[in-house]
C-alpha cells in the first residue's frame, strides 16, 4: 500500500501518539522541522512554523527517542555523541538534553529532552543555473566551489543536485564521477551505507567515519574528478580539503556563514583561502516563503552572478 | 506393544522438542550478541540475518519481526516480539517452557549501551546454557526409563492377552 503524503511523518512516532498526528494531516513535503520541546508545544515549520497543542513529558521524549533508534539505542551511540541520529530517507534528527561526560572528553546525551527533527527533501535541477559557474569554461573541469549560507536555507540540497548534474552530466558536460564524503548522511541521503536519494550515477557515497578518512579512500581508490562534502568547519577539515585539491581532484563544500566574510573569518578555514584552494563561492540567500537565491563569486570576491533564482515560493 | 512403545517414543519427542526450542534460542541469542558486539547492528538487521541461519519454527520468528519492525508500524520491539512469541505458541510450535524464555529474550531489549545491552543477554544466554545442560542430562536418564516402561508394559499387555 502506497504512503500517504502524512504517513510519512507519523513513521517518526510510536504508535500511541499517531492517533493526533493523523489529526493535522500534515502534507511531508511541506514540512522542513519538527521540533520537539520536553513540556512544550511542538512546533512544525513548513513554510511558517505552526504550534500544535500536543505536549510530550519525559517519558514521551525517551519513547519517542527509542522508537527513532528502531529500539536499538545501542546501535546509533557514536552519532549520539555528535549530537543527532539519522533516520530512513536522509532525516537527521538532532537530539540533547542533559549530557554526560565521556572518559575521552566526549559528551553523550544522557536525558534526552530536545528533539528535532530536520526532514530532508529533494530538489531537483535547482542547481541547473549555477552549474556553468561551477565547471570552467572550455575544459568543462569542476572548480573547487564553497557554498556558503545560514543553518536551513538548503546548502546541502543545492550541494546534493549540484552532485547529481556533475556525475550525470548536464549540457555539453558529459558528466564525471564524483565521490560524496556524507559523514552524517545527510547529502545521500544514506540508510545503513546506501544512497537513498538521487546523487547521480557516477557517484560513490562513504557514510560515517570522518572527512579526513573518507577524503583519503576516495583519492586512493575510487579516482573521483570530484569530491562533495558537506559543512566544513574545523581544521582537519581544511587539511583534508587541500590534500584532496593538491590531489587533483575538484572540491564541492559547503561551509555555515551569513557572508563570504564571515567565512573567511574563520581560522580554521584560512590556509584554504591563503592557497586560493576555492575558485567559486555560491552564497545562498533566503526570500519570502521557501524562496530561495544564489549569488556567486569568484576567487577575487567578484560577483559573477547576483541573486539568481533557486527555487520558487511553492 | 506397538501402542505402549509409541506412547513412549512420542513422550521422549515432546521432551527432545523443548531441548531443541532451547537451542535454538541460544543460537538466536548467540547471532544478536555478534551482532551488536562485531558489526554493531540494529536488532532489524540482525533478526534478519540472523533468521535465516536458524532453524523452524525460529527462523520464520526473527525474518517475522524484521520484516514488521522494518514497517515502521509504531510499535515497539518488545511488542512486536511478544505479538510473535504469542502466535508461536498458538500454532503449537513453541512449548510453554521455551516460549517464557523467549518472552524473556524481548524483555531485555531496549538497553542504552552495547555492553549493557550485551551484558542483559548474555544472563538469558548463560540460564539457556545451563536449562540446555540439565535438560539433556535428565532427558537422557528420563528416556531410558520411558522406552524401558514403555516395552514392560506392552510385554505385561501381550502376557495378559495370552
Amino acid at each position: 500500500m502506497a504512503l500517504s503524503k502524512s504517513d510519512k511523518l507519523l513513521n517518526f512516532f510510536p504508535e500511541n501518539m499517531r492517533a493526533e498526528w493523523e489529526r493535522y494531516n500534515f502534507d511531508f513535503n511541506d514540512v522542513r522541522e519538527v521540533r520537539l520541546r520536553v513540556n512544550q508545544p511542538v512546533r512544525v515549520l513548513c513554510d511558517r512554523e505552526i504550534r500544535l497543542a500536543m505536549v510530550y513529558g519525559e517519558r514521551d521524549m525517551e519513547e519517542i527517542f527509542r522508537y527513532l533508534c528502531h529500539d536499538s539505542v545501542y546501535a546509533y551511540e557514536e552519532e549520539r555523541k555528535q549530537g543527532y541520529i539519522m533516520a530512513d530517507g536522509g532525516h537527521r534528527i538532532g537530539i540533547t538534553g542533559e549530557l554526560a561526560a565521556l572518559e575521552n572528553g566526549r559528551f553523550i546525551a544522557k536525558y534526552i529532552r530536545y528533539i528535532n527533527i530536520r526532514l530532508a527533501h529533494e530538489h531537483k535541477s535547482i542547481a541547473e543555473g549555477i552549474i556553468d559557474y561551477v565547471c570552467e569554461a572550455g575544459s568543462g573541469q569542476p572548480l573547487n566551489t564553497l557554498i556558503v549560507s545560514p543553518p536551513g536555507l538548503g546548502k546541502t540540497t543545492l550541494l546534493r543536485d549540484t552532485i547529481r548534474l556533475l556525475s550525470n552530466g548536464v549540457g555539453d558536460f558529459g558528466g564525471c564521477n564524483v565521490g560524496v564524503v556524507d559523514e552524517r548522511g545527510e547529502i545521500a541521503g544514506a540508510y545503513r551505507g546506501s544512497a537513498l536519494l538521487d546523487c547521480g550515477e557516477r557517484t560513490d557515497v562513504i557514510t560515517g567515519g570522518n572527512k579526513r578518512q573518507g577524503i583519503s579512500i576516495l583519492v586512493r581508490t575510487f579516482a573521483p574528478r570530484v569530491i562533495a562534502i558537506d559543512e566544513i568547519g574545523g581544521e582537519p577539515d581544511a587539511q583534508s580539503i587541500f590534500y584532496a585539491g593538491v590531489s587533483g581532484c575538484g572540491v564541492i563544500a559547503t561551509a555555515h556563514g551569513r557572508s563570504l566574510d564571515d567565512v573567511k573569518k574563520k581560522r580554521e578555514l584560512t590556509c584554504l583561502f591563503e592557497q586560493n584552494i576555492f575558485k567559486r563561492f555560491i552564497l545562498i540567500s533566503a526570500g519570502s516563503g521557501t524562496s530561495r537565491y544564489a549569488s556567486i563569486y569568484d576567487e577575487r570576491g567578484n560577483e559573477l552572478c547576483g541573486r539568481k533564482l533557486l527555487r520558487a515560493y511553492a | 506393544m506397538t501402542g505402549a512403545f509409541g506412547f513412549g517414543y512420542a513422550l521422549c519427542q515432546e521432551m527432545n522438542n523443548v531441548l531443541f526450542n532451547f537451542k535454538e534460542q541460544k543460537r538466536l541469542l548467540l547471532y544478536i550478541i555478534n551482532g551488536i558486539s562485531f558489526m554493531h547492528m540494529p536488532m532489524e538487521e540482525i533478526l534478519r540475518t540472523s533468521g535465516d541461519r536458524l532453524k523452524e519454527p525460529y527462523r520464520a520468528f526473527a525474518s517475522k519481526i524484521a520484516e514488521r519492525m522494518g514497517q515502521r508500524s509504531g510499535k515497539a520491539l518488545y511488542e512486536i516480539w511478544q505479538d510473535e512469541v504469542r502466535l508461536l505458541q498458538k500454532s503449537g510450535q513453541c512449548p510453554k517452557a521455551a516460549a517464557a524464555t523467549l518472552l524473556r529474550i524481548g524483555e531485555s531489549f531496549g538497553c542504552e549501551g552495547d555492553k549493557m545491552q550485551i551484558d542483559a543477554l548474555r544472563l538469558i544466554e548463560a540460564e539457556l546454557a545451563d536449562e540446555i545442560d540439565n535438560r539433556t542430562h535428565e532427558n537422557e536418564d528420563k528416556e531410558k526409563l520411558i522406552r524401558t516402561l514403555s516395552v514392560l508394559a506392552g510385554l505385561f499387555c501381550v502376557v495378559l492377552f495370552i
